[in-house]
């Protein structure tokens, strides 16, 4: 029996049937999905339910319906489960009048860590020992994420929840955050990654959840995610000098499935935008048409998620 | 016990930065300012019967709840504000003990700067009449006073960011203008409460604290009570909102 790539053989979260509303809106509907070990990247365009969902795995936000646990415990009710659970928030959660040091230190203090190294010693896996004694107020927004992050680890999660971490940083910081995170994920700890960008999950994770408007878009690994959007019918206009000439043409490449033209250019509707990109300069050559612009329409991550949760 | 000394100290240390507590303390100067000036060349009696109606009942009926009713609001306001009360909830801390130290730690900060105001105050009484024995109970009176307005502010002021406001309109309207008017509401007074000790305590108090009591009486013990009750309920309360609501 093949298992349903949204839930996770050894799960450490349970998210069964979980619906959240805020009055009219609802920001999640009826989800079900597991996390166990290892990093999985949960994607989905701004204003998907991501940012809900974390918070009622955090404990922070109660369900509407259905039911979360976390390593088997209600993580509204189990204040006991903190101890073993970190969350870095997408907001700055941060004290802007005290320093990086200080701010690491509270939160081992406050999360009981008997390691008196420990808070130096996750302010340097972050790269932020020369910054630790500046305030963060005056910390740049990537130095503010990398602080939160030490934040978090320095009370050695089993589960760690990362809400859009990688907001703000610099290429060099993106890529040691990332070399953390699968660095947690591989000492068998969870760890939950939002984004809204699928190269970035990509990235950080094999395995991912997506979601949009609340309810699960796909899961399973990226490559099988990235197949799903093939099947996507985009819509790309190419602007050229001899739209009906290169209209006409372009009906030679499998890639197109129905071409519209107008006086300075033409629609093109094709499932295989890689192919339809390789094709239409070669034909475009060959009829000696001049091309000026190849822009696919309508081709934000959005419109991708919505197209995968209305076909399943 | 160290989770909740890191949160108490940490309490403290967001309820006064410098800025505010120069502004809180002077607030607190004034009564004694005032009552310093209103006094020259007075007999010790009538000076007495001054610092009641004009000392304490500015520092316990104005300086005082200002302080408390800001500290109080912001003990879990801000941190909601300020969106840094996830990094707290999501400690290993149960959520009473998270309500009770994050109002004790507003109670600490508000009686140290009301008793600041309350030293001034004893210290112009003593300087002209040589009389120390209202600085206890002016000391008592302030604890009281903060105590009961903090407890009343930390739920309200988790509950809404319009609590400091709400509190405002009730210590100048309903307390300064309707209790005044009808001294039958002085028990749901804070400030009246915490001058009812004030009352027990100093020896010999001049008549006129009866008429800022409205249907109190001077006693050592109900206030005390109180402060109890009312702080019991204020965590009660703040328990069940950190459980019930969304903490974003």
């Amino acid at each position: 029996m093949t298992l349903d790539p949204a839930f996770v053989p050894d799960p450490t979260i349970e998210v069964v049937t979980v619906s959240k509303w805020f009055g009219q809106k609802v920001a999640v509907s009826g989800l079900s999905c597991s996390f166990g070990p290892g990093v999985t990247g949960l994607l989905g365009p701004n204003g998907a339910g991501k940012t809900t969902l974390l918070r009622m795995i955090s404990g922070l936000t109660s369900v509407s319906n259905g039911k979360i646990t976390v390593l088997g415990k209600n993580p509204r009710t189990d204040t006991g489960l903190f101890s073993s659970m970190a969350l870095v928030p997408d907001e700055d959660a941060v004290y802007g009048d005290i320093t990086g040091r200080q701010f690491v230190r509270y939160s081992a203090a406050l999360s009981n860590v008997e390691e008196r190294d420990k808070p130096e010693e996750v302010l340097s896996i972050v790269a932020m020992g020369d910054a630790a004694d500046r305030s963060i107020g005056g910390y740049s927004k990537g130095m503010r994420q990398r602080i939160k992050v030490a934040a978090a680890i320095v009370t050695d999660p089993d589960v760690l929840i990362l809400d859009e971490p990688l907001n703000g940083t610099d290429p060099i910081q993106r890529a040691h955050l990332i070399a953390l995170f699968e660095g947690f994920g591989e000492e068998g700890r969870t760890v939950i990654v939002s984004s809204h960008v699928l190269e970035e999950v990509e990235r950080v994770s094999k395995r991912v959840i997506a979601i949009v408007d609340g309810r699960l878009a796909a899961a399973g690994s990226v490559e099988a995610i990235r197949a799903s959007m093939h099947d996507i019918p985009y819509v790309v206009r190419i602007s050229t000098d001899a739209p009906r000439k290169l209209g006409a043409a372009l009906f030679a490449s499998s890639a197109a499935v129905s071409i519209t033209s107008t006086n300075d250019g033409i629609s093109v509707s094709t499932k295989d935008i890689t192919t339809l990109g390789k094709d239409t300069p070669r034909i475009a050559s060959d009829i000696g048409a001049r091309i000026t612009g190849f822009r696919p329409q309508d081709q934000s991550l959005e419109s991708v998620f919505r197209y995968l949760v209305e076909g399943r | 016990m160290r989770p909740l000394s890191a949160l108490f100290v940490m309490s403290l240390r967001q309820a006064l930065p410098v800025k505010r507590t120069i502004i809180l303390v002077l607030i607190q100067l004034l009564p004694a300012l005032v009552y310093l000036l209103s006094t020259q060349n007075r007999t010790d009696a009538a000076a007495l019967e001054s610092f009641v109606a004009i000392g304490a009942s500015m520092l316990l009926g104005l300086a005082v709840p200002v302080v408390a009713i800001v500290l109080g609001a912001g003990a879990l306001g801000a941190e909601r504000r300020d969106e840094t009360l996830s990094f707290i909830a999501m400690r290993p801390i149960p959520r009473f003990a998270l309500a009770g130290t994050k109002t004790v730690a507003a109670i600490v900060a508000g009686t140290a700067i009301g008793l600041v105001g309350a030293l001034a105050l004893g210290v112009a009484h003593v300087t002209q009449y040589g009389n120390t024995s209202l600085i206890t109970g002016i000391g008592l009176a302030v604890f009281i006073t903060t105590a009961l307005y903090v407890s009343v502010l930390v739920p309200l002021g988790f509950l809404t960011d319009r609590a400091v406001l709400i509190a405002m309109v009730y210590l100048f309207i309903f307390e300064g203008g309707v209790v005044s008017a009808l001294p039958a509401l002085a028990t749901i007074s804070p400030w009246r409460i915490g001058l009812s000790i004030f009352g027990a305590v100093a020896s010999d108090p001049p008549p006129i604290i009866d008429d800022l009591l409205g249907s109190l009486t001077p006693s050592a013990v109900t206030p005390l009570l109180a402060v109890i009750v009312t702080f019991v309920v204020s965590v009660a309360l703040t328990t069940l909102m950190l459980r019930q609501r969304d903490l974003a």
